[in-house]
């Protein structure tokens, strides 16, 4: 050390610099190319979370508050609902398993082999949100010991939501659909066309690539395409908001509201085996 | 305290309460503010990591603000190093200019802050253009404004901590 008070910086604090600088150079192209470093950043992640927990301590404690008021009354009419909801959905569950059976009996007298495939199912809870609004990204209670693997398709009760991004032993993160990172293969259900779903950034979809001279609406209902080998086929994602055409570009510009509600769901699915027990012999 | 059992030579001075500081900015800087108008509010963990750098002279804090830069990488999930690269671009002139910086008025020093956090605005914006594609760029360089007017109570507020904690 040189001067007791007052020192400029010698030779040795600028040498510190240029190696912390190579060091963060490096650490960025070595996290944008490759997957190395993911289990690094959950495993800082892991280490910080008491201290997130802490930081959300107001704001957890506001929505219990509102919680404990939410009148009595408005639960018992949440609870007429869902009974009646309920009896609809059951009544409906009939209905499918019938066209199911059906559908596979059609199948085998037309000699094709079954597409129906039953995957493994899971269930996680929502823990942990990212703690910035620039990303959507949430934390599940499940990880690589309950056989998370990343890619995973994530859905909830109306339809896609996301896939695993990372995971740790108990714990998995999952890239939501509407983060601006995350695009999906997706096809417009009413006519078929395909196209990319890229989320907004902002709770919102775009649904990109469909030249203007396609078939698309407002209210069409958008599904994975199941193109990319990651998601399953036919998982609903959104419904087309709006669709206009800006002048001298080649494609629509389409709004899409996700079906998926990851901002309000608790309990989500994690399609752990999309692929793995395909039904050879539907039952007649 | 000293730790003389060290193999190299360290003196804390009540640190830990430094880096306590620093965590709290991480923290603060972690509350979700309504868009778009949220996006005005600047990071207070780099106004924080500031004032020690002026305060205490005799350190680089060099690795302090790479690990510092690490942790938030990892917090916020932006790519990992590139909060530790824009916080050591910022610090490392703030280490040259630092005796003529600490000798000017409170004011005076609000207007450097302000330029300084022009440069960090500028570099998150490009650095992380991902995640900020969409916000507006009036609201972020509200932010720079915003941190100006800040500084002083910051200012004010470690260096009475400062004081009292006798941190060196």
């Amino acid at each position: 050390m040189t001067g007791p008070t007052q020192r400029h910086l010698s030779s040795r604090d600028s040498w510190h610099f240029l190696m912390a600088f190579m060091l963060s150079v490096s650490l960025m192209v070595i996290d944008e190319q490759t997957r190395l470093m993911v289990q690094i950043r959950m495993a800082i992640a892991t280490t910080l979370q008491p201290l997130q927990w802490i930081a959300r301590v107001p704001e957890n404690a506001v929505v219990q508050l509102s919680r404990t008021f939410t009148e009595h009354a408005t639960l018992l009419n949440e609870m007429d609902r869902l009974r009646v909801q309920n009896l609809l959905l059951n009544q409906q569950i009939q209905q499918l398993l019938r066209l199911d059976n059906e559908n596979s009996r059609l199948k085998m007298l037309l000699g094709v082999s079954s597409q129906i495939h039953r995957g493994k199912l899971l269930v996680g809870i929502v823990i942990d949100h990212a703690p910035t609004p620039y990303r959507h990204i949430l934390t599940l209670n499940k990880g690589s010991s309950d056989g998370v693997k990343e890619g995973q398709a994530v859905i909830d009760a109306q339809g896609l939501m996301g896939q695993v991004l990372s995971t740790t032993f108990n714990q998995c993160q999952v890239l939501l659909i509407t983060d601006l990172a995350a695009q999906t293969p997706v096809r417009v259900q009413r006519s078929g066309v395909r196209g990319i779903i890229q989320g907004d950034g902002n709770n919102g979809l775009l649904l990109k690539f469909i030249a203007t001279t396609q078939d698309v609406r407002v209210d069409d209902l958008i599904e994975t395409s199941g193109l990319d080998g990651q998601y399953p086929s036919g998982l609903q994602v959104g419904r087309a908001r709006q669709v206009t055409n800006q002048s001298g570009s080649l494609f629509w510009h389409i709004a899409v509201n996700p079906v998926a509600t990851p901002m309000t769901s608790h309990e989500v699915l994690i399609l752990v085996q999309p692929n793995a027990v395909p039904s050879e012999s539907p039952a007649p | 305290m000293k730790l003389d059992w060290l193999p190299f030579h360290i003196e804390t001075h009540n640190r830990w309460l430094l880096m306590l500081t620093l965590i709290l900015g991480l923290l603060l800087d972690s509350v979700t503010w309504p868009r778009p108008w949220g996006a005005a509010v600047p990071d207070i963990t780099p106004l924080i990591l500031l004032y020690w750098v002026l305060a205490l002279e005799k350190n680089n804090f060099i690795i302090t603000t790479f690990v510092l830069g690490i942790l938030h990488d990892a917090l916020y999930h932006t790519g990992l190093g590139t909060y530790a690269l824009i916080y050591l671009v910022l610090v490392y002139p703030m280490l040259h200019l630092r005796l003529q910086i600490r000798n000017k008025t409170l004011f005076q020093m609000s207007l450097i802050v302000g330029v300084w956090l022009s440069v960090h605005q500028a570099m998150v914006w490009l650095l992380t253009p991902a995640i900020h594609m969409d916000e507006q760029l009036v609201y972020f360089s509200y932010a720079i404004i915003v941190g100006m007017m800040l500084w002083p109570s910051i200012f004010l507020m470690l260096r009475a901590l400062r004081r009292s904690a006798k941190i060196r």
